[in-house]
């Protein structure tokens, strides 16, 4: 997956504004005291005590600037850093992925060894280095611990590759769940989680997302004013998306004034607010200037009409606009923007992969797995059974019940299936299956996929088990078999072997 | 990009080294003209002239004009890099943006994972945070089977016993029920001739054999009587058969994981070159294992006559640590068995799934639409630890087999769908060539209709 962009442009963006700020404030610095400077020969008539005194102010001044600058570009160093290390992390899971493809097509233990000969760089020395940094602070606990690591560390010698991949995967996955955490605002399980690994705060735009929180939390408070400070900071930039997040709140605060009845103070806000975005969002800026014609939430009608507040007489679309529907709306909308300004995919990562690997997981048998039957009735009574059901084990026993292949085994295999857990099967409804090109079959006895070395042995009553586990079972019974899910007996001659192409 | 950020490294250092210096010149030409000037603080013709002068230098030296300058390279590298980054493609695939429903599934998802991989300070903190409900029992399973493990990885097997020999009284009671239960079916029930054929041989054979065998034997005879008289119940039989043997496969491999245990520390008593424990020790563990596991513990006994360096070249896979290893990987399986879930956490292996899958997506997703709940146009190649269904393709017409279609066993063994059998049939004839030989099938004797 390519990560560069989610993972290097926070850290161009920070890098950006940072100079121009550095920039701003030497220009403004540099330009008023180089003038007052040209300018102290042209001031004659000014003491000469006083000329000291300016030009002391001025050593002041840039001297201050010069500490300014200093301070500024050691944090800048910092942060290109942290740009070259984001890198090195991403070429690495890079170079993983591709010797993960090549291990599976090509023999095991030779092969290894040579690609890892022809693939260790500068890049990968330098984790590898910071990883043995890691476990030589380990050693440090006692005795037994040290046997323990003393083995593992003679194991890694014949695989150090694996170790180093097996390492970087769990580390992949916990920045993802760092990233997830902050996205969703569990701020205090994110910071747990920095402080267990070591690279992820360096890996993960922590104050990005708090940044972003204290907008959310205005606008959870109804409160416009940092939000819009928040737009004006970042126009440019959000121009460039072509977002329409400034004309909402400018709307949302519209309807704000219309809220407390003042009208022509709304009429005198849109006047200057809604001209520049006519071109983009006209149909939106005439349905709030609707609002103008309707009564607001507080008022009284002058003559009353049955027993209804005048507002409920309105239409449904414009009470919608009074309600807490629009400021989620304005959260979401926010959540989203701040996320793609700085190069972020607008859902976190870890649902795009997880989804994807739903896509890629997802069988017929899968989905079949929770609904039996497509009968009417039973529909009805699992319904029943769905609002029943509640703990985990009774989830479980439900699953068993159902006639399929995919859920109930006895080989441990099927049931580690991640799509048949319950909790996965329901996200997994609204997302499409792979597509299958090729037969497999898995014996429902060792839970192993069958071969042309070991088929399929077909009984009589058409179950298919693999010719070990029926080979197994006859050497054990005397040529007798039997067939688990029906319990029916044969003869170990009776059996037929089948040929999947 | 790694060049453009080291290039960018570098200009940043240079830039910062020369606005220093430019304006360390300027401090110092500044305080030496203060001191110039304060010291003709009497004369101020001269002052005024040396002022002048001092202004002159000052504009000839254009030090400002640097500085900004000096910043520009910097500003034209970091424009670079920002230009490559806008060029890169986002991550976004359309159709898997989040929906409202999921969000509190995929927490409930997390939480289960963090339980699993055994930090539970961090996992209440996450449930705390996300108002996230994870299933009853689940967290107490979890952290049963991590205070386990941890003493595995300490060498202590004190509670992994105390575990086995826990799962292993309540299947074996449970077997032992259901044994008395079908003896009472069996002498209520009227038995066919065939049948009685049929009980004869097995029961000689069951003399000579074990009592699990004859546990099977039972449940056969049993069953094919209940069969033939209750055809309706089906499901609910099925289950409580495949419970049956579920329970044994079950026990089958705590009995063996038991041996490992014990097999472990015999190892650890041996590495520490105490023989006389060794001994006592497998004399009084290892005789339960003798019929099943004979071949390992000869090995073991083997081991005492050896030294301990000539045991270690002799048997490395025994003596390198990996035992334990093994052990806990194994019992991490064992566990969740016995338990009832799945053995490794879901949103991993998803995650590892998807790795790939995302980059396949993003392609498609560019060029056609895809619809949820159908199919996907194209195939995700997934690796095979992935698999965990059986599906049947048919090489004749590339459809899936399903319930209505099932694939069907020819005479020659080749397997096609029913469909595609249908279509070879010509006629009303029964009869037809396979298309892969030139053996000829029945359709309605030598068929078999197939479940995978």
């Amino acid at each position: 997956m390519n990560l560069q962009k989610s993972l290097i442009q926070p850290c161009f963006e920070q890098l950006s504004r940072r100079l121009h700020k550095q920039y701003s404030l030497l220009n403004k610095t540099l330009t008023a005291s180089f003038k007052i400077l040209y300018s102290l020969p042209k001031n004659q008539n000014v003491g000469c005590e006083k000329i000291v005194e300016q030009m002391k102010k001025e050593i002041e001044r840039l001297s201050k600037l010069q500490k300014d600058l200093n301070n500024y570009s050691k944090d800048d160093q910092l942060i290109i850093k942290k740009m070259q290390l984001r890198l090195q992390y991403h070429l690495s899971l890079l170079k993983d992925s591709q010797q993960e493809k090549k291990i599976e097509k090509v023999d095991e233990k030779e092969k290894e060894k040579e690609k890892e000969k022809e693939t260790e760089t500068e890049t990968e020395t330098i984790i590898k280095e910071e990883r043995k940094m890691e476990i030589e602070k380990e050693k440090k606990d006692e005795k037994e611990k040290e046997m323990i690591v003393e083995e593992k560390k003679e194991k890694t010698k014949k695989n150090p590759l694996f170790q180093d991949q097996i390492k970087l995967r769990k580390l992949e996955l916990n920045r993802k769940l760092t990233e997830y955490m902050f996205r969703k605002g569990y701020n205090k399980t994110g910071t747990m989680l920095t402080e267990r690994h070591h690279f992820l705060k360096q890996l993960v735009d922590q104050s990005l997302f708090l940044q972003g929180k204290k907008v959310s939390v205005s606008l959870s408070k109804h409160d416009l004013s940092i939000p819009l400070k928040w737009c004006l900071i970042n126009r440019s930039k959000l121009k460039k998306i072509d977002s329409r997040f400034e004309f909402q709140l400018k709307k949302q605060q519209f309807i704000e004034i219309m809220r407390k009845g003042n009208r022509t103070k709304a009429i005198n806000y849109a006047r200057k607010n809604f001209p520049p975005w006519v071109g983009k969002c006209f149909p939106e800026i005439k349905r709030v200037m609707g609002l103008l014609a309707f009564a607001t939430p507080n008022e009284q009608s002058p003559i009353p009409i049955e027993e209804k507040e005048p507002f409920e007489m309105l239409p449904k679309r414009y009470q919608l606009l009074y309600g807490e529907h629009s400021w989620k709306k304005l959260n979401e909308a926010f959540q989203r923007e701040h996320v793609i300004l700085f190069g972020l995919s607008e859902s976190p990562s870890i649902e795009v992969e997880f989804k994807s690997g739903i896509c890629a997981l997802k069988t017929a048998s899968c989905q079949n797995s929770h609904k039996p039957n497509q009968n009417k009735k039973t529909k009805e009574k699992e319904e029943q059974k769905d609002l029943e059901i509640n703990s985990f084990d009774q989830k479980m026993k439900v699953l068993k019940s159902s006639d399929n292949n995919g859920t109930n085994s006895i080989g441990q295999r099927n049931t580690n299936c991640p799509i048949c857990h319950p909790i996965v099967n329901k996200i997994a409804e609204n997302y499409p299956r792979n597509l299958i090109t090729h037969s497999l079959i898995i014996c429902p006895l060792s839970g192993q996929i069958m071969t042309p070395d070991n088929p399929p042995m077909i009984c009589p009553n058409g179950n298919a088990y693999s010719l070990d586990e029926m080979k197994k079972m006859a050497e054990q019974n005397n040529g007798i078999v039997t067939d688990i899910k029906t319990n029916e007996i044969f003869k170990f001659t009776q059996l037929k072997r089948a040929f999947i192409v | 990009m790694e060049i453009l950020i080291e290039e960018l490294k570098t200009t940043h250092q240079k830039t910062l080294q020369e606005t220093d210096t430019q304006l360390r010149f300027t401090l110092e030409s500044l305080e030496s003209a203060v001191e110039f000037v304060s010291a003709m603080s009497e004369d101020e013709e001269m002052m005024f002239q040396i002022l002048n002068e001092w202004k002159d230098s000052l504009h000839e030296e254009k030090r400002d004009i640097t500085i900004k300058k000096s910043q520009k390279d910097y500003h034209r590298v970091l424009s670079k890099v920002g230009k490559h980054l806008v060029s890169l493609p986002s991550n976004e695939i359309p159709f898997l943006t989040s929906k409202k429903l999921e969000r509190e599934l995929i927490d409930q998802l997390i939480a289960e994972h963090l339980y699993r991989i055994g930090d539970f300070e961090l996992a209440d903190q996450f449930v705390q945070d996300s108002g996230s409900k994870i299933p009853e029992g689940f967290r107490d399973l979890m952290v049963q089977m991590h205070q386990i493990l941890n003493q595995l990885d300490q060498r202590d097997i004190s509670s992994a016993l105390n575990w086995v020999h826990q799962t292993l009284q309540l299947r074996e009671k449970d077997s032992v029920k259901e044994k008395e239960v079908k003896k009472k079916l069996i002498q209520e029930t009227s038995k066919n001739e065939t049948e009685i054929k049929m009980e004869k041989e097995i029961e000689i054979k069951k003399e000579e054999q074990k009592e699990k065998e004859i546990e099977i034997e039972i449940e056969i005879e049993k069953d094919e009587e209940q069969d033939e008289k209750e055809k309706g119940k089906g499901k609910g039989k099925e289950n409580s058969q495949k419970n049956n043997t579920q329970q044994k496969q079950i026990i089958k491999r705590t009995h063996s994981f038991e041996f490992k245990l014990h097999k472990a520390f015999y190892l650890n008593i041996l590495l520490k070159n105490e023989i006389k424990e060794a001994i006592k020790y497998s004399q009084k563990w290892f005789k339960k294992f003798a019929l099943t596991h004979m071949k390992e513990i000869k090995q073991l006994a083997g081991c005492l006559v050896y030294s301990n360096d000539f045991a270690k070249r002799r048997f490395p896979e025994l003596f390198d640590g990996s035992v334990w290893l093994q052990l806990h990987s194994e019992f991490i399986e064992i566990y969740c068995l016995v338990a009832e879930i799945p053995s490794h956490s879901p949103l991993e292996l998803l995650c590892q799934a998807g790795e790939s899958a995302v980059s396949v997506l993003k392609k498609v997703s560019g060029l056609i639409p895809i619809k949820t709940g159908d199919e996907l146009p194209m195939e995700i190649p997934v690796a095979n630890n992935f698999k965990f269904h059986s599906s049947f393709i048919c090489p004749v017409s590339k459809e899936r087999s399903t319930q209505k279609n099932p694939p069907v066993l020819l005479k020659c063994g080749h397997v096609i769908s029913k469909s595609s059998m249908k279509t070879l049939l010509e006629n009303g004839k029964t009869k037809f060539k396979c298309p892969y030989c030139p053996v000829i099938t029945n359709s309605q004797i030598d068929c078999i209709e197939i479940k995978f």
